[in-house]
């Protein structure tokens, strides 16, 4: 891929992790943030994918899927943690 | 030719990622509602970071293409997984919404 | 038999697609791992009742019909969510989607197709009456929205987990 595809999408991507952090902020409720949270690990997913495909470095895309699995695991202990009210029920 | 061909197809996807990734923040900015907000991440958490992991098809590169398939598989299992239990848990904490 | 074969060569191709490489001694490494894991896995799990070789290859033919399929859904529900989106979403709601008893298998497969398709988000299920809770963007008529969902069960998934 060429640096003038992938430099333009880096530079969208990473303003919308900007945007991504202003939703994050904005959540009325600990779930929306952690909707905006999720949101926001896809997006560096996709950054980091973007980065490997421009340097032609393949093993940023093993971070990327560290990185998504890593975010799985986040976001389900927290709903878990959140649906049963916390560690004293 | 191929290489035109699987550039011309990686830019695509590249655009139609990045484009659903744009729509799912609006989304979540906008929509009312945890359920709502849901619907909007998971346009980006399922269709979108695939498109973007397909679009390695330009680089030619195989180990690149071979990682961003893993990437894919391991998506498409788990995305559904996160939003199913952010929803789970909404219902849990008293969500105003009856079953029809 | 074929089914064990099939989850030896689909994991063998995972380990070939991590290791990114297609080396005899890569080959062997992926092939033994598989079976082991495939073989402790068989060990763990209480016997099933043997499925004949027809019946394996019957939901295989069905396989491309549901990647297909859930694919076609995945953009239809992907159109429709840019739309509300865009604009306000006409009217979200819950709405339960009846699938009668099935198997776990059965549940998580269609679990995944629902999760997957932006349009549907699963909220419970309730494995004793064989029923999913679902949330759609579009609830003020939810028969609508469940023959739809049935109809695409029924094309889709049914001939490979029934």
């Amino acid at each position: 891929m060429t640096a003038l595809v992938a430099v333009p999408a880096l530079v969208w991507v990473t303003l919308l992790v900007v945007v991504g952090g202003l939703a994050l902020l904005r959540g009325e409720d600990v779930l929306q943030r952690l909707i905006a949270l999720d949101l926001l690990a896809v997006l560096v997913v996709a950054l980091l994918a973007l980065l490997s495909y421009l340097r032609d470095v393949p093993h940023y895309l093993d971070a990327a899927v560290a990185l998504a699995l890593l975010s799985l695991v986040a976001t389900v202990a927290t709903a878990r943690y959140l649906a049963t009210g916390g560690p004293l029920e | 030719m191929i290489s035109v061909v699987l550039d011309v197809v990686g830019g695509l996807l590249l655009v139609v990622g990045l484009g659903l990734m744009t729509i799912a923040l609006v989304g979540v900015l906008r929509m009312p509602g945890t359920y709502s907000k849901l619907h909007a991440q998971s346009l980006a958490t399922g269709p979108g970071v695939c498109c973007v992991l397909a679009s390695s098809v330009a680089t030619e590169n195989a180990a690149t293409i071979s990682y961003a398939a893993v990437g894919i598989v391991f998506t498409v299992l788990t995305a559904p997984v996160a939003s199913h239990a952010i929803a789970r848990a909404a219902r849990r904490r008293g969500a105003p919404a009856e079953p029809r | 038999m074929i089914g064990i074969l099939l989850r030896v060569l689909a994991l063998t191709g995972l380990y070939l697609l991590i290791v990114s490489s297609t080396k005899p001694g890569d080959i062997a490494t992926g092939v033994v791992l598989a079976a082991l894991v495939v073989a402790v896995g068989r060990r763990r799990r209480e016997a099933s009742a043997p499925t004949s070789a027809r019946a394996t290859l019957r939901r295989l033919a069905g396989v491309p019909a549901l990647i297909g399929g859930t694919l076609v859904d995945v953009v239809t529900g992907s159109a429709q969510v840019i739309r509300c989106c865009l604009r306000r979403p006409p009217d979200p709601g819950l709405v339960w989607l009846p699938t009668g008893p099935t198997s776990p298998a059965s549940f998580a497969a269609w679990g995944i197709r629902l999760g997957i398709t932006p349009n549907t988000v699963v909220v419970d299920v309730d494995e004793e009456r064989g029923a999913v809770l679902v949330h759609v963007l579009d609830a003020h008529d939810p028969e609508t929205v469940r023959d739809e969902q049935m109809a695409s069960y029924r094309r889709r998934q049914q001939r490979v987990f029934p």
